[in-house]
């Protein structure tokens, strides 16, 4: 039985069928916003550790800005920053909450902080290897809304192994004794997604994915961000500590607080 | 600072000698033991959760020439097994790299340090009988 409409159909189709879902942003106000929020507190960073004022500063042009050198401590510091702002998580799940929904659940759970990657040209100092975030603790029952600042594409971008390679690998995990013997095998068949700015990207990880120094010309800006249904197992990523509620409907409050008439 | 290379952390998702600790307890203690020691940390690799996958240490191989060293979160991160155990801990004595155990603040260096785990261990599988 499945009481779904056509649109709903449509999109989960695809979504089981490839293990990800690429979407337009309709709300492009709170897109805007959060683009715009980062670059005024880069410009902040710049003026405090630089003692420069670039006014045409631009994501995509990081790179000319800032070294490697100093790279991690300027990702923590506008990671903290946005996160620090209490309109940004609302904002942030806005952009994909229709298709969050029609995949995931309309009472959800989000990661309490959203990540933040930044990849300057040809640095390999922040690359994230392949791996399926469910070997490291994570539930199988999240989806990841993963949201670039920037177009990414090719190297700029990430790449994901598509499901039925997959299953296919998987199988096959203790053949193949590290991670980078396991990466040399499954190359051939990655796909590198194209998404550019203004579109959201929600997938599984349950499917091995990662990343690599970006070759490309500009420099990469990309969110991620964990979500999955409030009563789905959570494995090591726990509720107050890594996940917070963010859509409990009235009926789970009602139970939450039901006292059974001889219970005080 | 003493080297420029620095040293990869190494956490776990499996439970460790028997108990769950959050990878970021365990990053935390990886970190405040570096800076006892006053060596650059670098952003720990994590094993795998599925039982007897070294996957992610066994990579580690192909990156120690651009490493000082490894501080792993406990000896128990380290394989059960004495000959996988000794293979893989040879292999970074061999290149001369130095590995910390931050929980258990042991080193091994060489080949001596390397019985004293074994020691541990069998202790550890002798006292559970």
């Amino acid at each position: 039985m499945n009481f779904v409409n056509n649109e709903e159909l449509r999109v989960q189709k695809k979504f089981l069928n490839k293990g990800y879902y690429i979407f337009n942003i309709k709300d492009k106000k709170n897109l805007t916003r959060i683009k715009k929020s980062i670059i005024k507190i880069s410009k902040e960073w710049l003026k405090k550790k630089y003692k420069k004022k670039n006014q045409n500063f631009t994501l995509d042009n990081t790179h000319n800005e800032i070294s490697i050198k100093d790279l991690n401590s300027y990702r923590l510091y506008v990671y903290e920053k946005i996160n620090s702002y209490k309109w940004f998580s609302k904002a942030y799940f806005s952009l994909g909450k229709r298709y969050l929904e029609m995949i995931c659940g309309n009472e959800l759970v989000m990661q309490k902080k959203c990540n933040l990657s930044i990849q300057l040209p040809n640095d390999d100092s922040s690359t994230l290897p392949l791996h399926s975030d469910v070997w490291v603790g994570d539930s199988e029952y999240e989806i990841v809304l993963w949201l670039p600042l920037v177009d990414c594409y090719r190297t700029k971008s990430m790449f994901i192994l598509p499901t039925d390679k997959n299953n296919k690998f998987s199988k096959k995990f203790f053949k193949y004794k590290s991670t980078n013997k396991l990466f040399t095998a499954v190359k051939p068949h990655l796909k590198w997604l194209k998404i550019d700015y203004g579109q959201g990207l929600l997938f599984t990880q349950n499917i091995m994915h990662g990343n690599v120094a970006n070759s490309e010309k500009g420099t990469r800006w990309s969110f991620n961000c964990r979500f999955k249904a409030i009563f789905s197992p959570y494995r090591d990523k726990s509720i107050g500590v890594f996940f917070k509620p963010i859509t409990m409907k009235p009926v789970t409050k009602l139970g939450m607080s039901y006292k059974y008439p001889n219970e005080k | 600072m003493k080297n420029s290379l620095g040293y990869r952390g190494y956490i776990t998702s499996r439970k460790v000698d028997g108990s769950f600790i959050p990878q970021t307890l365990q990053n935390l203690k990886i970190r405040d033991y570096a800076k006892k020691l006053k060596i650059e940390f670098k952003l720990s690799a994590t094993e795998y959760v599925m039982k007897n996958s070294y996957h992610v240490l066994n990579s580690l191989k192909s990156e120690i020439n651009q490493l000082e060293g490894i501080i792993f979160f406990s000896i128990f991160s380290l394989p059960e097994k004495k000959k996988n155990r000794n293979e893989l801990l040879k292999f970074f004595v061999m290149k001369k790299k130095i590995l910390y155990f931050a929980l258990e603040e042991l080193t091994v260096k060489n080949i001596r340090d390397i019985k004293e785990i074994d020691e541990i261990f069998f202790i550890k599988k002798a006292s559970k009988r």
